[in-house]
């Protein structure tokens, strides 16, 4: 048995890819948080008088309320003065063409794999790149804007499209929803805005980047899609950071709204650095992610491939309030090493015949714990609801945990609701059967690991699906053997 | 009498005709349940393992002893299978109606009551400790008058390749009748066998059957038990059947209940040692006012178990199923693999389903998963079918029967498969 | 094809095969039978290859090689089959998927090409017939929610798949029912060949109604202590092994 436990220690030693740090001039505010630094944020961007107004009401707010302790993580006291709530290159913020952006911004892009040139000019994938808390470049931009889409950072769009913004921010996500959205309302930087008008189907795929590279610094970053009337958007972001010994915060809010007849796709590979093999460092990424099917026949679908993050408290849920309308939800959530998730989702069924889809793959390796906490909700006059759940937690190992909290409230009868949850380990007896069939242990890790996400990783466009891939291999690199 | 009263009019008649049981393990294990039953009520809905299941009406109502003489029982088998008949009636064994037990290869069976003399230390070893009169008073009541039932015995490393069929036949012409049977099954080492359950009501008054069966598998033995529940709408039966598992045995238990009033079905097997296999699989179709509840328990003692439970329910009229599993997996049942689920598809607005998985597990490597859903027919399916040409009817018999035959495809027996099929299919035609 | 010289071999100190000698040439069918613990399922766990157990003395070669020196892949990869006495569930890969990966792992070892997808399909479907096993098992996650029966019909169809030169069959009949026992001995039966050997591991005498052994040892605290026909395995079935304890007893 020993030698389980030895080889699957000799495999938990995967390196962080992402960890290093760019040498770029930086304008970062002096830490903790007051009004006056909510003030500073907002003259920074030239904001207009609403915004500040809102961003000071969630402050006010936040201060009346209390550090959530239910979910299923531990953690020491965040000292929320001892933060820097702004970061910002100096050098030019809203570059023209890629040929204004910083070169050394673009090489740190470069570094991530994301060349925002290659991705202008090759894969046809429309990019917003955050670093720290600003966007600096956003690519496709003139093309895009033809079909009369929008993609831009929020700041630009709180200039350019107040209007807009103002009726959909907050409106799925209210500040006053819970701790961390009250903090990312009075403090948010910016973050991607996407608006599909009536009828358009959105081109090319758009992604944003984000990157945190300051140090002591939280990002807090704020991202809203709005599908209008049978509009389709697939939207991805993908996330890293360098390493550092102390933990950073990362408190976003994501919010999409579905009009009638509209589709949107989110998808998420999150690889925030997770802190180093003992639990130093990392990202504490507590983040609110919401969806709200507005109309008939809308869908919203959340995938994410987790494997970042020191600490993950996240629950893109989705909100079904047309008639007809689909909520979906993929994860794939792997932890390794002293890392600690606690993700799900949450299906609220309001409209008739509505129907949901939960998929939610757990991996747990190391010494890492992984929760699955999801609701299903019914309302009263949900007609007709139909869930489907499926929650299945893998462990590597025997010094990690999976978790598995399902809440589920019907209050009408004509509602089917389905749960299903596993639990199964990758032991040495079933390495030893793959051996035995001619299989080697890394091959046999490989096919077991894709074949248990499979099926969330197809919910992924093509070449993300790819990336997803190589980057569970990665996570997990080691943890087996 | 009340059911109480009569319990202890039948206690005191047993008692009085002790025929060699006075002094014997036997009827000691009937006295002590007789007192603890004085300090039992039965169970109301206030218990929670009884909270879906009203059995009032059965405690309150009046029962009387028939007098019954049956000349055959063809009528009462299944059609075209071959097995070894062995039938009780009202309780007691009845040798002319039975098939001969007797030069059967390595098959000890028979009247528990007539084979206690030549059987007493197998029987004092096992009777009585797969059950638990602490906590349920039908239990306790069945102990206190025990007196027949059947006993089988199957040698070590044989096969005995005719399944047992197990007729009770209850007469209810006269007036309720109660009838506690009792039936110990133990199966040597490395010995396959069948045993297959029936009741069979006469009349029209309500029959109450509280049965008890206690099952050994011993190392390397293949058991499997099916429990045929399709008797008359006054007929309720509170089933029992407790088997104890030891290494590398396996035990197959299907129960198909069809029609009755109350059915109450609590059934247990305990894996006492590795590397043995448990399936426990339940089928209720139901209308009218039947109200079916299983309750089932799978007990992990021990590492390197599996089992598997698969109920499902299709519920008309205003019937009502129960479903409630438990899985315990005990501190040392590592590798443990189990599974469990409950699909039940709602026919009326008046159908009740209450489902409560319920997983306790105490070990950290183990497989576990349950699952449970209640609904209805799938529309998308029965429009495909319709669109085909399938008269609406007919389509959904064909989906129904698909989903039942989950179950009845886990029946070895051909002609009790199709026995059972064909009185699924007749239902859902209608 | 299978030489074991003075194999001595303990787990967690404790010593459980007390120099075994045996040798099974191809063509040859042998049955090991013993009472629990005599260390049978030991014997096949470790020409397997299994790490819990230490090797203290000994050589086993296998076609002239020294297994010691080879990984469980490579040994598997040069033919050796072990067919599990409790085969694993695992989640997620299809029983396709696997054994695609594990024939064609084989085939490159022997220098043949992959097989393709649809050469592959051909040949699950011809092999699958073997064992009676339906299609719809192909998709399913490997052994997943499968039966001890049906577990025990998969691993006959893998060595179907695999054309392994030795097959062991640890305790294969275990959990079947006799229609069960029928068709799985019938598939092995139907893959024997003069240039392949089986051992068969057993602790009943009916499974060797089925699959007739040439050869049987009865192995009894560690070692072999009696070899015979296909007769020693009824008179073990009729008398027990007490006798043979009795014997070894008297000997030691």
């Amino acid at each position: 048995m020993s030698t389980e436990v030895d080889v699957l220690e000799q495999h938990i030693q995967s390196e962080y890819k992402y960890g290093f740090v760019s040498d770029i001039e930086q304008e970062v505010a002096p830490k903790g948080l007051s009004e006056d630094v909510i003030r500073m944020i907002s003259s920074k961007k030239n904001e207009p008088e609403w915004m500040l107004e809102y961003r000071l009401k969630a402050y006010r707010h936040w201060l009346t309320m209390e550090e959530p302790q239910w979910s299923n993580v531990n953690f020491p006291q965040i000292d929320f003065n001892d933060i820097s709530y702004y970061a910002a290159p100096k050098k030019k913020v809203n570059p023209k063409s890629l040929d204004e952006v910083d070169p050394e911004l673009r090489a740190t892009f470069e570094k991530l794999g994301i060349s925002l040139a290659e991705q202008e000019r090759l894969t046809g994938v429309a990019v917003d790149a955050v670093l720290d808390s600003v966007s600096v470049a956003t690519t496709f931009r003139d093309s895009l804007a033809k079909v009369g889409v929008i993609f831009c950072s929020m700041s630009e769009a709180i200039a350019e499209h107040g209007e807009l913004v103002r009726k959909f921010l907050g409106s799925v996500v209210p500040y006053s929803d819970n701790y961390y959205s009250a903090l990312n309302s009075a403090v948010f930087s910016d973050g991607s805005f996407c608006y599909i008008p009536k009828g358009v189907r959105c081109p090319m795929e758009l992604s944003t980047y984000f990157r945190i590279n300051a140090k002591d610094t939280g990002q807090f970053e704020r991202t809203l899609i709005v599908a209008e009337e049978g509009a389709y958007v697939s939207y991805l972001e993908g996330c890293t950071a360098p390493m550092r010994d102390e933990n950073q915060l990362h408190a976003a809010v994501v919010e999409i709204v579905a009009n009638k007849n509209a589709e949107v796709k989110y998808s998420t590979v999150q690889n925030w650095y997770p802190g180093d093999k003992d639990g130093k460092g990392g990202i504490y990424n507590f983040v609110t992610k919401r969806g709200i099917c507005a109309g008939d026949n809308s869908k919203i679908s959340w995938t994410q491939v987790e494997t970042g993050s020191a600490i993950t408290w996240k629950y893109p849920s989705v909100i079904l309030k047309g008639d007809y309308s689909i909520g979906e939800f993929y994860s794939v959530a792997v932890t390794n090493n002293m890392q600690q998730a606690d993700t799900g989702t949450k299906m609220l069924h309001v409209g008739k015949n509505t129907k949901s889809r939960i998929v939610s793959k757990g991996i747990s390796a190391g010494k890492s714990q992984n929760s699955y906490r999801g609701q299903v909700r019914v309302n009263r006059n949900a007609e007709n609801a139909r869930n489907f759940s499926q929650c299945d937690s893998l462990l590597i190992g025997d010094k990690c945990g999976a978790h598995t909290f399902p809440y589920i409230d019907v209050l009408n009868n004509t509602a089917q609701v389905e749960h299903e949850a596993t639990t199964s380990k990758i032991g040495e007896d079933i390495l030893f059967y793959c051996n035995q069939r001619g299989i080697s242990t890394e091959d046999a890790v490989a096919m077991i690991i894709n074949g248990y996400a499979k099926e969330v990783l197809n919910q992924l466009p093509m070449e993300f699906a790819v990336e997803a891939q190589k980057l569970l291999a990665i996570s997990l690199e080691g943890s087996v053997g | 009498m009340k059911l109480q009263d009569y319990i202890v009019a039948d206690y005191s008649t047993k008692a009085e005709h002790l025929n060699g049981f006075a002094g014997s393990r036997f009827h000691a294990l009937r006295q002590q349940a007789f007192e603890q039953l004085s300090t039992q009520s039965f169970p109301t809905v206030k218990n929670e393992e009884w909270k879906y299941t009203n059995v009032q009406a059965l405690v309150a109502q009046t029962y009387t002893t028939p007098d019954t003489t049956i000349a055959s029982v063809n009528e009462y088998c299944i059609p075209d299978m071959e097995c070894i008949k062995v039938v009780f009636v009202n309780g007691e064994f009845s040798a002319t109606l039975s098939d001969s037990l007797a030069d059967i290869h390595g098959l000890t069976a028979g009247s528990l009551h007539n084979e206690y003399a030549s059987n007493k230390d197998v029987i004092d070893e096992k009777l009585g400790t797969a059950v638990n009169t602490e906590t349920n008073a039908f239990t306790t009541a069945n102990t206190a008058v025990m007196n027949d039932g059947l006993f089988v015995n199957v040698a070590k490393n044989t096969i005995i390749e005719k399944p047992l069929y197990v007729l009770s036949i209850v007469d209810a012409t006269a007036g309720n009748t109660l009838v506690q049977p009792r039936h110990l099954l133990l199966f040597g080492e490395n010995s396959q066998a069948t045993v297959i359950f029936r009741t069979v009501t006469l009349g029209a008054n309500s029959s109450v059957t509280n049965q008890i069966v206690e099952c050994f598998a011993e190392r390397a033995a293949i058991v499997n038990c099916y429990v045929v529940q399709d008797d008359s709408e006054n007929a309720s039966i509170i089933n029992t059947h407790n088997t104890h598992q030891n290494a590398n045995s396996v035990l197959n238990i299907v129960t198909v209940s069809l029609s009755g009033a109350i059915i109450r079905n609590t059934v247990g097997t305990k894996l006492n040692e590795q590397n043995t296999e448990a399936h426990m699989y339940g089928l209720y179709v139901t209308d009218g006012k039947t109200h079916v509840d299983n309750h089932t328990v799978m007990d992990h003692a021990v590492a390197n178990c599996h089992s598997n439970e698969l109920y499902k329910g299709i519920l008309d009229g205003n019937s009502q199923g129960v479903f409630n599993g438990k899985i315990f997996v005990r501190e040392d049942a590592q590798k443990t693999l189990a599974y469990q689920s409950n699909r039940n598809i709602l026919l009326s607005n008046t159908a009740t389903v209450n489902t409560k998985p319920q997983l306790e597990i105490w070990a950290d490597d183990v497989k576990c998963s349950h699952g449970c859903t209640v609904g209805q027919l799938d529309e998308e399916a029965l429009f495909y079918l319709r669109a085909r040409g399938i008269g609406e009817r007919n389509a959904k018999a064909l989906l129904l029967t698909a989903f039942a035959e989950d179950i009845t495809e886990k029946i070895s027996i051909e002609a009790l498969r199709n026995f059972i099929n064909s009185k699924i299919e007749q239902r859902l035609i209608q | 094809m299978l030489q074991i010289i003075g194999l001595h071999a303990s787990i967690n100190g404790k010593e459980i095969l007390k120099g075994i000698d045996l040798t099974v040439n191809p063509g040859e069918i042998h049955a090991i039978m013993g009472p629990n613990g005599s260390g049978k399922s030991t014997l096949a766990s470790i020409l397997a290859g299994r790490e819990d157990y230490e090797v203290t003395a000994g050589t086993v070669l296998f076609n002239g090689k020294d297994v010691f020196e080879m990984s469980p892949e490579e040994r598997s990869r040069e033919g050796l089959f072990l067919a599990f006495q409790y085969p694993v569930e695992i989640p997620g890969v299809s029983t396709a998927n696997f054994l695609k990966t594990a024939v064609n792992e084989v085939r490159k070892h022997r220098g043949m090409e992959p097989l393709d997808a649809m050469d592959f399909l051909t040949l699950m479907r011809e092999k699958a017939k073997l064992v009676e096993m339906d299609s719809s098992f192909f998709s399913r996650s490997l052994n997943e929610g499968f039966s001890g029966g049906e577990k025990k019909r998969n691993e006959i169809f893998q060595m179907a798949m695999l054309e392994p030169t030795l097959s062991i069959l640890d305790e294969t009949d275990s959990g079947l029912d006799i229609d069960a026992l029928r068709i799985v001995s019938e598939g092995v039966n139907k893959l024997k060949s003069s240039s392949n050997s089986t051992i068969v591991i057993t602790h009943y005498q009916r499974l060797l109604n089925y699959i007739v052994p040439d050869v049987v040892h009865v192995l009894y605290k560690g070692r072999i202590m009696k070899t015979g026909g296909k007769e020693l395995a009824l008179e073990l079935e009729e008398r027990g092994y007490d006798w043979i304890k009795t014997e070894s007893e008297e000997t030691v």
